[in-house]
């Protein structure tokens, strides 16, 4: 049990010091740098002409708890594992996501009145949703779950695709609408198709029905969801049978020299995956009610192997082969900005994700400073999914027609990382011509 | 400062960077998991009717079901039997003698009774033969009352003169076996034939001699003849660990079996059947049987190696029986004496054979239909906690549907190492199976249902585990407490429930 939330939390937090974000408050502020094109094709920057030079995202949120949560510290200094105060925080369904986004090559291009861009990138994706009923049954029991159907099925998705993307932003008189296709081409994926596993203690003598309808597909453009056989080549190519399409639509209207506000919705789209698939569906109901003493009289021996084999038929994984779909998570952000002065612009933010029926959001405020024609740095803060310690810097410097920036929408997270649920870190680079 | 400003984004990722590594020296390594899961689990559960238990239980031969359904409680002694030696002593050796070319010798090798006709298994026949003439003599002995295969005894010697007179010769020990002797008024036909040089002459009287006779079948006309049989007992395991209480039966029933193979009228005489209760008590069994005695059945001739069977039967009309178990009598012992051809009858022709026996048992036989009030009975047996470390406390939940007139109240005691009762599992007895209720007819019209629960704290886990013994009490009543008789039957089910509510601590 240790080990793993360990290698867990490290993981993420060591990419948390290299790599970039996602729910992306701090990024849909700075405006200007390309990137923010990202949260709104509406968005175009003062430079014609933007080339961006590979750079990283990585964000990880959990809604349940952070790690020290987790941990109770006696008088002794004892560190002990207690979940009895985090099951009480749980929600019925809990949220652990991770993202990693390799930006490989961007460019925009175009003219005051419109811009072209095509884009191009690398993105993962890893989401898991528990039941809190899953945690209290294992943590405390089924003692409390008497007489209650439980649902213990975890859902998850992990995939990785590359993404093509042609966008088109026209500047019209106050408003300013954009546009972006993007050709998808998925590279792995692997996730929950059905969920449902359901366990019930009976009051009558605490029988155990079980009951699953449960399915996990697979897919790989490299012939197994193995990593021993994995080709990079393949997470290269533009287009492979595991494709999909995905739209990001956006709007800026400028509703007074200084009150600008935005409307976009992105990813709208989704993969279908064809290569390699694998689906596995597990579908049966079982009832254990404790030996039967009759079977023990009639055939003298205990039935515990004819338990074991018939628990084992419930979870044999029938196997299919037959393509599916899955949608990427869709966000939307809406926004306005005040412009204070010719150096500080305030804004606020309000966003909303939806992944696999699961809804996530948060709203965020942001104030950025212009310091001259070089530095743009700027703050938020945002509540995200129930955490409200969320404090974020960014900065963009810009050399002439370079352009480098870092940004974070938790920068707490980088001082008490086992305190945080939340974190993602941005880093790029830009040439950028007017 | 715009050098600085220039490289202010690296600045803050490097920081960023830092910051987050230095953290990693606060991660809270875990020491201890606080993890005390309740599980509720079931443990066991059977729905089994009379007819199953009996079916699949051999050490419950005791119980049998009746055609209509009705359990039949039957306890069976092991037989004890007599055979032909008890009856008819080992053949002796006994002479043949020819004094005459033909004529007649005597044969009664038993004093108790005639044989007619004698079957034999083994043995032999040898004679001497002596002659005084002078020259050779041809003779041949002849026994036309022992056959095989309907040809007589048949045998040739020549005794031969040496010069000296008289000249002997001797007819060397002939097999016997597969003759059949056939005796009239307890003599036998015998013969001899001499010749001289081709003419009849006389020699000396011939002696012979049958040594190591034994038959497969003698018939005949034997004497009355008593036999004792050994003492034999019936245990009535129904009082077994019996402390208190009362059961009653309506029809109990007792049945004196004799399997017979002899072939001769006989009569079994009773000379004791008692039985001996749980506190001791030794009660005379009474009948309205006559003198004891009741005729014993056996084959006739034509069913010669087949047995007969005779049931006697005592019941509540013609015995005291249900005064005999209801008083809980744990061992009825019996004497019996058989008397073979008790009227004497002359010119009755019986038989015996090598395999013919006589051999008897009792079998107590008890319709269950009746009644039990607080019929006790405790068991004593070794009390371990074994695999129950990580069990913290927890709660025992039975459920029973009882289909059966006859309901349990337990007690569980527990015993230190002094042997004294230092605990028991229950405050007070506790009725974990109640009867089913039943109609006039004494049948089943309601199941019995109960839901008992255990609780075991952490504080009582803790003491049981240095208990040592568990008494099992076990109280036993018919509906009603025992106020009206009930008929258990094979058909009637027994339906058990068991979980448990356990907090454990798998560390």
């Amino acid at each position: 049990m240790r080990k793993p939330i360990y290698i867990l939390y490290a993981f993420c937090f060591l990419l948390s010091s290299n790599l970039v974000t996602a729910q992306e408050m701090g990024l849909h502020f700075m405006t200007d740098i390309f990137q923010a094109n990202k949260t709104n094709p509406a968005f175009m920057t003062e430079q014609r002409i933007v080339y961006t030079l590979p750079g990283f995202a990585f964000n990880f949120h959990h809604t349940a708890s952070s790690y020290n949560d987790l941990i109770r510290t006696d008088a002794n200094g004892q560190n002990i594992l207690d979940l009895d105060g985090v099951i009480g925080k749980l929600k019925n369904h809990n949220i652990v996501r991770l993202g990693f986004d390799m930006e490989l090559a961007n460019t925009t291009f175009g003219t005051k009145i419109w811009r072209g861009s095509v884009t191009h990138a690398l993105r993962s994706r890893v989401f898991a949703a528990y039941p809190k009923s899953l945690v209290d049954l294992g943590w405390n029991g089924n003692e409390s779950f008497i007489g209650r159907s439980v649902n213990i099925a975890p859902e998850f998705q992990a995939m990785a695709y590359s993404e093509l993307g042609l966008g088109f932003a026209m500047k019209l008189p106050k408003i300013t609408v954009g546009g972006r296709v993007k050709i998808l081409s998925g590279i792995f994926d692997i996730s929950t198709g059905y969920a449902e596993a359901a366990v019930r203690t009976d009051e009558e003598f605490y029988q155990l029905h079980l009951s699953t309808f449960y399915s996990i597909n697979s897919s790989s453009i490299a012939g197994s969801t193995s990593f021993d056989n994995f080709e990079p080549e393949f997470a290269m190519r533009v287009l492979s049978r595991n494709w999909g399409l995905a739209f990001d639509l956006g709007a800026t209207m400028e509703l007074s020299d200084k009150v600008t506000v935005a409307a976009s919705l992105i990813d709208l789209g989704g993969i279908n995956w064809n290569a390699n698939v694998t689906n596995q569906t597990s579908q049966g109901a079982y009832t254990y009610e404790g030996l039967n003493i009759a079977n023990i009289l009639r055939d003298d021996e205990l039935e515990v192997e004819q338990s074991l084999d018939t628990l084992e038929q419930i979870f044999d994984f029938q196997e299919s082969n037959n393509g599916y779909f899955t949608p990427l998570p869709g966000k939307m952000y809406v926004s306005t900005t005040y412009e204070i002065n010719k150096v500080f612009t305030a804004g606020g933010m309000l966003y909303v994700e939806q992944f696999r029926q699961r809804t996530l959001g948060g709203f965020g405020l942001n104030m950025t400073a212009r310091v001259g024609k070089i530095l743009t740095a700027g703050m938020t803060y945002s509540v995200f999914s129930r955490t409200y310690d969320n404090l974020g810097l960014n900065a963009a410097v810009k050399l002439g027609p370079f352009q480098m920036f870092v940004l974070t929408d938790n920068i707490i997270a980088m001082v008490r990382p086992f305190d945080s649920r939340n974190t993602n870190l941005r880093f790029g680079m830009n040439l950028a011509f007017k | 400062m715009r050098k600085f400003i220039g490289r202010f984004p690296a600045v803050l990722l490097l920081l960023c960077g830092m910051a987050a590594c230095s953290q990693f020296e606060d991660f809270k390594e875990v020491d201890e998991v606080d993890f005390q899961p309740s599980i509720a689990i079931p443990i066991l559960h059977s729905d089994l009717s009379i007819q199953e238990i009996i079916d699949e239980d051999d050490d419950l031969s005791f119980l049998e079901v009746l055609p209509d359904g009705q359990l039949l409680l039957t306890y069976e002694s092991d037989p004890t039997a007599v055979g032909p030696t008890e009856l008819l002593p080992i053949l002796p050796d006994f002479p043949v003698v020819i004094p005459e070319k033909s004529t007649t010798a005597p044969f009664k090798p038993f004093t108790q009774g005639s044989v007619t006709l004698m079957e034999l298994s083994s043995g032999t026949l040898e004679f001497q033969l002596r002659s005084s003439e002078l020259q050779d003599v041809m003779v041949t002995v002849r026994i036309p009352s022992l056959k095989r295969g309907g040809i007589p005894f048949e045998e040739r010697v020549t005794i031969q003169y040496t010069g000296t007179s008289p000249a002997e010769a001797n007819i060397a020990p002939v097999d016997v076996a597969g003759y059949v002797l056939e005796s009239v008024n307890d003599e036998i036909q015998v013969a001899y034939e001499a010749q001289m040089a081709g003419q009849p002459v006389d020699i000396e009287p011939i002696v012979g001699e049958a040594r190591n006779w034994t038959f497969s079948t003698i018939q005949g006309d034997f004497d009355a003849q008593t036999v004792s049989l050994q003492r034999d007992s019936v245990r009535l395991e129904l009082f077994d660990n019996w402390t208190q209480g009362t059961v009653s039966f309506e029809d109990p029933q007792l049945a004196l079996y004799i399997e017979n193979s002899f072939g001769f009228p006989a009569v079994a005489n009773i000379r004791r059947l008692q039985a001996i209760t749980v506190d001791g008590q030794v009660i005379d069994f009474e009948s309205s049987l006559p003198g004891n005695r009741f005729e014993v059945g056996h084959p006739e001739l034509s069913d010669m190696g087949m047995s007969r069977t005779t049931r006697y039967l005592f019941n509540k009309d013609n015995s005291n029986i249900d005064d005999v178990l209801n008083a809980r009598a744990q061992w009825l012992v019996y004497e019996l004496d058989v008397t073979f051809n008790p009227e004497d009858q002359n010119g009755q022709t019986g038989f015996v054979r090598s395999d013919s026996e006589l051999s008897t048992y009792v079998d107590v036989e008890l319709p269950i239909y009746g009644a039990a009030s607080g019929f006790e009975i405790e068991e004593s047996a070794k009390f371990e906690l074994t695999d129950t470390e990580d069990i913290i406390e927890g709660e025992l939940k039975i459920l029973t549907d009882n289909g059966i007139p006859l309901g349990v109240d337990l007690q569980f005691y527990f015993t230190n190492d002094q042997d004294q009762i230092v605990d028991s599992l229950f405050e007070d007895r506790t009725l974990v199976l109640p009867a089913a209720q039943v109609d006039l007819n004494g049948d089943i019209s309601q199941v019995g249902q109960a839901t008992t629960l255990v609780p075991v704290s952490a504080e009582r886990l803790d003491r049981m585990r240095s208990y040592k013994d568990i008494i099992t009490s076990a109280r036993l009543s018919t509906t009603d407490n025992g106020s009206r008789s009930v008929r258990v039957k094979a058909d009637q089910e027994l339906n058990i429930r068991m979980g448990a509510t356990l907090t454990v601590d798998p560390q």
